[in-house]
């Protein structure tokens, strides 16, 4: 619950765009102030309006904070059905008209996301077919992913999720315990290719066919989330699919994407 | 007309009955908007809204993210989704960790109403078998706003309207019939 101010995150902003040329402005007050005061409990920070200051003089600070800052991802397999659609539908197709498919997650933090991809396209037997790419703000997230690390507090719900998502193969057989701690272990996963890389006035490099940017766009002020969708819709392959959450709308008002699924909020790039 | 309230209703366990009463006694009135966050089970999508909307006097909506708050309406906050009304009058979802164990958060939601809307929210917490909600009734509290729990001993589970009394003194405390009573005479 944010009990960090309006003007402190104001002053905040403007500290971490001089030290470290991070603009932090785009994303909502809101949901900048939830996880700032996350932030300031974690290193039990009881000053808000020293914040900036202590961030700009210490550069570990700013890294931890660049993971803190990110969205997470929930729980392995939310909304089975836009799961089950990718599987049955959306990478079938894929495969069938390119051979060869490219899928990017940007802006990968907990995930959850990636883990739940990889398991579909094991079970789906596409793992030599697709080439997955999962973009991180910080290293700590990305190197954390690629361990295969679980979040135990919600693998029950995850776990749950999954049966839904119309797969045959157990869960279970592709997660680990080792030493108390839950880890996925799957062949897709093996295939990843992580890297680093803000969005924020990137020019993508290569053009992906399927972008997972799910629950992403909501984080943002709406100025930044049009800009960011035309930067992902642009770098989609004519014939691509876009992923948002189901509770998001496509921001912007690009005339060569075309609503695929309503409910899940799949769109297609047309032309 | 202008908004003049937005009304947060935060309830939990034995808190349906008394919310889809409430909403079937509201009268459309631009003066207001609605709400309702309730706790519900996080990976089940669909249902909840169709059940309360088939007698809600004000049009009831599971908003998506950066919807704007149109006068008379009511909006549910949607299942494993955060909701927090926004400045200007727009709302925000959000996929932040559960606060009290819930995502929704009755906490996050007035917390951040209280933040954007000061005086103009008012908050009313009902039955649940936890305490999120009595720090954003705080907060709503802190910033002016009217306050009003239900009675524990009305509720079928108290905990959550008890939590507030441990907090602060809210502006009342009434039995379901007389919140929905006093709701509706705003």
């Amino acid at each position: 619950m944010p009990e960090i101010s309006i003007s402190d995150t104001r002053n905040l902003i403007r500290d971490l765009k001089q030290a470290y040329r991070f603009d932090v402005s785009r994303y909502s007050l809101n949901h900048l102030r939830f996880r700032l005061d996350k932030f300031l409990k974690k290193h039990y920070l009881k000053y808000p309006d020293v914040l900036g200051a202590r961030i700009a003089e210490e550069p570990s600070l700013f890294q931890d904070l660049l993971r803190e800052i990110e969205t997470p991802s929930t729980e392995l397999f939310r909304d089975p059905e836009m799961w089950k659609m990718l599987a049955n539908e959306i990478i079938p197709l894929l495969v069938k008209e390119h051979g060869q498919v490219s899928i990017e997650l940007p802006q990968c933090v907990g995930g959850n996301e990636l883990f739940s991809l990889c398991i579909l396209i094991t079970n789906s037997g596409f793992s030599d077919n697709t080439e997955v790419k999962a973009s991180f703000l910080s290293n700590f997230s990305m190197e954390r992913v690629k361990s295969g690390s679980l979040n135990p507090a919600s693998l029950e719900l995850g776990m749950e999720n999954y049966k839904h998502t119309g797969q045959n193969v157990p869960l279970n057989r592709f997660i680990k315990n080792r030493g108390g701690e839950y880890f996925i272990e799957c062949e897709a996963l093996n295939n990843v290719m992580f890297f680093i890389r803000d969005l924020h006035g990137t020019i993508p490099q290569h053009n992906p066919h399927l972008i997972l940017f799910r629950n992403k766009f909501m984080e943002y002020t709406l100025e930044y989330s049009r800009q960011l969708s035309d930067q992902l819709i642009n770098a989609l392959q004519t014939g691509g699919f876009i992923v948002i959450g189901h509770k998001e709308h496509l921001p912007g008002n690009s005339p060569s994407i075309k609503m695929y699924t309503k409910s899940e909020r799949i769109y297609r790039k047309t032309v | 007309m202008m908004m003049e309230k937005l009304i947060i209703v935060g309830g939990s366990a034995g808190s349906f009955k008394v919310v889809s009463n409430m909403l079937a006694a509201l009268k459309p009135n631009p003066r207001f908007s609605y709400i309702i966050c309730l706790h519900r089970l996080r990976n089940v999508r669909s249902g909840f809204v169709e059940a309360l909307s088939i007698n809600s006097g004000v049009p009831l909506l599971e908003p998506n993210d950066k919807d704007p708050v149109k006068p008379g309406h009511a909006y549910l906050a949607p299942a494993n989704y955060h909701l927090m009304p926004d400045f200007g009058y727009t709302l925000s979802l959000s996929v932040d960790s559960p606060v009290n164990h819930s995502r929704p958060s009755i906490d996050v939601c007035m917390e951040t109403a209280a933040e954007a809307l000061q005086d103009k929210a008012i908050g009313i917490l009902l039955s649940g078998a936890n305490s999120d909600g009595a720090r954003g009734m705080h907060k709503i509290h802190e910033k002016g706003g009217l306050t009003i729990i239900q009675d524990p001993e009305d509720c079928e589970i108290g905990v959550m309207p008890s939590s507030v009394l441990g907090l602060f003194k809210p502006d009342y405390v009434l039995s379901a019939n007389k919140i929905i009573n006093f709701i509706c005479h705003l």
